[in-house]
């Protein structure tokens, strides 16, 4: 009884953390309180007050809304990467699933492949080869996503392909790629939710490692990483300016790890 | 006058608010051997666990058990802890599940007694016993037994380690909660014959729980019919069930057995609807060699059959024996390896385009798991529709909902049915949805593979008599894959014999059953448990 409650209240807490981040996320696209690009060298350096609540930096710019801008940056990077791992991903582990053979073997070897290699350092060899930035950046963390959900939807995919109603379908004259846009796909949906906010929560961590060592979203456009990167040299004088940021990243990740560990634990519930 | 072994004193079982057991009250004595019959939901396997004391969590218990006149329900965790596995044992239908796959057979025995016998027993003396309990469930030390693992053992096997388990230290009551359901009916024969001579050579009192009136016929001394929690008929076998009056103890004895098939169409032989010659199929094996190709493992070997229109033809045999595989293949839905299946007289498995998707409508099927069969997410309609795919021109929204609603109301659910979703149904009425879908592209044949093995006696019985019916009025032929012969025998004209891949014999159902020629069929009928002290006029 209280070992179910507070599941649900990790579920509901990650959930309510998720949402803000991606709300203000969104709101930083339109509106912050302060621009957070602005340069005010006479305002450097201030400490929280109620007219900059979390303070400056060491160019006067207004660290809240750095920190907004920074999640609309983080929320973009993570998303569009989690996009391409499931765009290329789950086609590919659907054909594994499907053809198997000589097909399957190609394609889980592949994976193999990608997975052999420490993904933070090749995202920092591809980005350094392509040039720095947000889009190569999206690539560079969209590529290690592509074999986890191949290798999801694979096994997910075999599974389901040994129902009954499976072989009823087949029965109706349905083909293997039809059959898995109609029955696989859908009842495969909590399974891709749940590793896709797994991976998105990866993706917050990879994007702010990436801008921490100078490859992410180039200046001036604000990112938890480089704030960090920034704030390090000045832990002596301003120790609020690492804070903020660090707390964001926590915080976020924590919160989607809550959400994705609650929606798995519903699913098998 | 002594207690009795066992005894049930108005024994009430509520899971949360509903009542499962209602007032029961029984009596076993040692060297005696009870079966306590009842369609799944009566509650039988919850007065198994309550005498145990073994209830889940959420569950009350009203009442009295006692073993020799000791309360049970009075005692403490710690005291039934040593009463389980030492006085009492049980065995449970699923033998894959009740057993550790990481420990040896052998180990898993002497755990029983280890944990009964604390500091007493050193470990030879486990080992010792648990040897002696393996060789009395027939599982001897001298074939390696004790150092097996579960996964290398067959199912039969597997239900023996759980019985060597429930009786190695000798206990005076042994409860078998459908220890046989899971298994084949050779196996299902022995295992019981196991069971009979375990209680008779040890004096024990032996607890037969069944959903199966022959099995309980076959074996028992007295028999208890439960029905919604309740006892409604109890008395020595052969008296009870020679004399049964209530009504749903009636239905469970007919359904036991189901009637053969009494009169059979009027069959045009000439021709045949489905005709299958000299399927192969192959599964490749493990390779063995990098230089090497995998050793192929044939599962049908050059099996040949033919139905003839409105006919029901029933293939048996036991797990294993290809009878699935082979009805895959004739479904075209495995590749073969040889052979051919022409369907309304022409070539099936080479048929590509509308010539595949005319044919398709005239072979539907209908598989075992009534929970499997549907995709969760689909509503009924969209799922009885699901083969108008076969049709040239796919009908339109008004024409689908009628023809769903008509085969719907052919297997007796109702139109209203169609927008719910198949989570809302019993099994015996997915069952029943899955033979509408079956039915909608009208087709000349369908296969059934153990299409009511999964379903309770009483629901067996209704959709065995559904399917005689739709037969009859829509002149369907069916094909019949069954390992229970009760089945085949109530239902098919024609029956085929199948092992090892191969059709061993074949014939008209009541000569096959009634003179066997070949040997495997002996066995088999010789296996399959008759209603016993029954006379059926």
């Amino acid at each position: 009884m209280t070992r179910a409650s507070s599941r649900g209240v990790g579920f509901a807490l990650g959930t309510v953390i998720t949402v803000c981040f991606i709300a203000i996320a969104v709101v930083a696209q339109f509106w912050t309180p302060f621009d957070p690009q602005a340069l005010a060298i006479l305002d450097k350096l201030q400490p929280p007050s109620p007219h900059h609540w979390f303070g400056t930096d060491q160019l006067g710019r207004d660290v809240l809304s750095m920190i907004m801008a920074g999640a609309r940056n983080s929320v973009g990077v993570a998303l569009l990467s989690v996009a391409i791992g499931l765009l290329i991903g789950v086609p590919a582990g659907l054909l594994a699933a499907v053809r198997g053979g000589v097909v399957d073997d190609l394609i889980m070897r592949g994976n193999d492949l990608v997975f052999a290699f420490p993904s933070l350092l090749l995202a920092i060899l591809i980005t350094a080869v392509f040039g720095p930035g947000a889009v190569n950046a999206i690539i560079a963390i969209g590529i290690f996503n592509i074999p986890v959900f191949a290798r999801v939807t694979r096994g997910g995919a075999l599974d389901l392909w040994n129902r009954d109603y499976i072989l009823a379908a087949r029965v109706a004259g349905k083909r293997p790629l039809r059959i898995s846009f109609e029955h696989i796909l859908p009842n495969l949906v909590g399974l891709l939710v749940v590793q896709g906010t797994i991976q998105f929560s990866l993706g917050v961590i990879a994007e702010a490692g990436l801008s921490y060592v100078g490859l992410g979203a180039q200046p001036p456009i604000p990112s938890w990483g480089r704030m960090l990167n920034e704030a390090q040299t000045l832990t002596a004088l301003a120790p609020s300016l690492a804070l903020f940021p660090g707390f964001a990243i926590v915080l976020f990740v924590l919160g989607l790890n809550m959400l994705g560990d609650g929606l798995r634990r519903r699913r098998s519930a | 006058m002594s207690a009795p072994l066992l005894s049930l004193e108005a024994l009430d079982v509520w899971i949360g608010d509903v009542p499962i057991v209602k007032g029961l009250s029984l009596q076993l004595d040692s060297g005696e051997i009870l079966g306590l019959v009842g369609a799944s939901g009566s509650g039988k396997s919850m007065t198994a666990l309550a005498i145990m004391q073994l209830l889940p969590p959420h569950a009350r218990l009203g009442g009295r058990v006692s073993l020799r006149g000791v309360a049970l329900t009075e005692m403490t965790e710690a005291g039934l802890q040593a009463v389980r596995g030492r006085d009492i044992g049980i065995v449970f239908q699923e033998p894959m599940t009740a057993l550790n796959p990481l420990m040896r057979i052998g180990d898993q025995v002497a755990e029983t007694v280890r944990l009964h016998e604390a500091r007493a027993a050193p470990a030879s003396r486990a080992r010792a016993l648990a040897r002696e309990a393996l060789d009395a469930v027939g599982l001897t030390g001298d074939q390696g037994a004790y150092d097996r693992y579960p996964h290398e053992l067959s199912g039969g096997q597997r239900q023996r380690v759980a019985i060597a388990i429930a009786i190695a230290l000798r206990p005076a009551l042994l409860i078998a909660d459908e220890p046989t359901t899971a298994l084949d009916v050779s196996t299902q024969a022995q295992v019981l014959t196991l069971l009979v001579g375990l209680a008779r050579s040890r004096g024990m009192g032996l607890l037969l729980v069944s959903h199966d009136l022959a099995v309980i016929s076959q074996v028992t001394d007295r028999v208890a019919v439960m029905h919604e929690g309740a006892i409604v008929e109890q008395g020595a076998t052969a008296e009870t069930l020679l004399h049964l009056r209530h009504p749903y103890a009636r239905a469970l004895l007919a359904a036991a057995e189901p009637a053969p098939k009494r009169h059979s169409p009027a069959v045009d032989t000439a021709s045949a609807v489905l005709e299958v010659q000299g399927i192969v199929r192959d599964y490749a094996g493990r390779r063995r060699s990098l230089w090497h190709a995998a050793p192929a493992f044939r599962a049908v070997d050059a099996a040949s059959l033919s139905i003839h229109p409105g006919e029901t033809v029933g293939l048996v045999g036991e797990s294993g024996s290809g009878k699935s595989s082979l009805l895959r293949a004739i479904l075209g839905l495995e590749r073969t390896q040889g052979g051919q299946v022409r369907l309304l007289g022409e070539s099936f498995l080479t048929a590509r385009g509308p010539d595949l998707r005319r044919l398709r409508r005239s072979i539907q099927a209908v598989f075992q798991d009534p929970y499997g069969s549907f995709d969760p997410q689909w509503s009924v309609d969209r799922l009885i529709a699901e083969p108008f795919h076969l049709m040239d021109v796919r009908p339109g929204a008004a024409e689908r909902q009628r023809k769903v609603a008509t085969v719907l109301e052919q297997v007796g659910l109702s139109s209203a049915d169609a927008r719910r979703h198949p989570h809302e149904f019993s099994g015996g009425q997915r069952q029943r949805i899955a033979i509408a879908r079956a039915l909608i592209t009208e087709p000349a044949v369908i296969a059934f593979d153990e299409a009511v093995s999964a379903l309770d006696v009483l629901v067996r019985a209704q959709i065995l008599e559904l399917l005689a019916e739709l037969a009859e009025r829509l002149k369907l032929a069916y094909l019949f894959v069954s390992h229970d012969l009760n089945v085949i025998r109530a239902i098919a004209d024609r029956v085929y014999v199948m092992q090892h891949g191969r059709i061993v014999e074949q014939g008209v159902t009541a000569t096959v059953f009634e003179s066997p020629q070949h040997a495997y069929t002996q066995r088999l009928i010789a296996a399959t448990p008759r209603l016993r002290h029954v006379h059926r006029e």
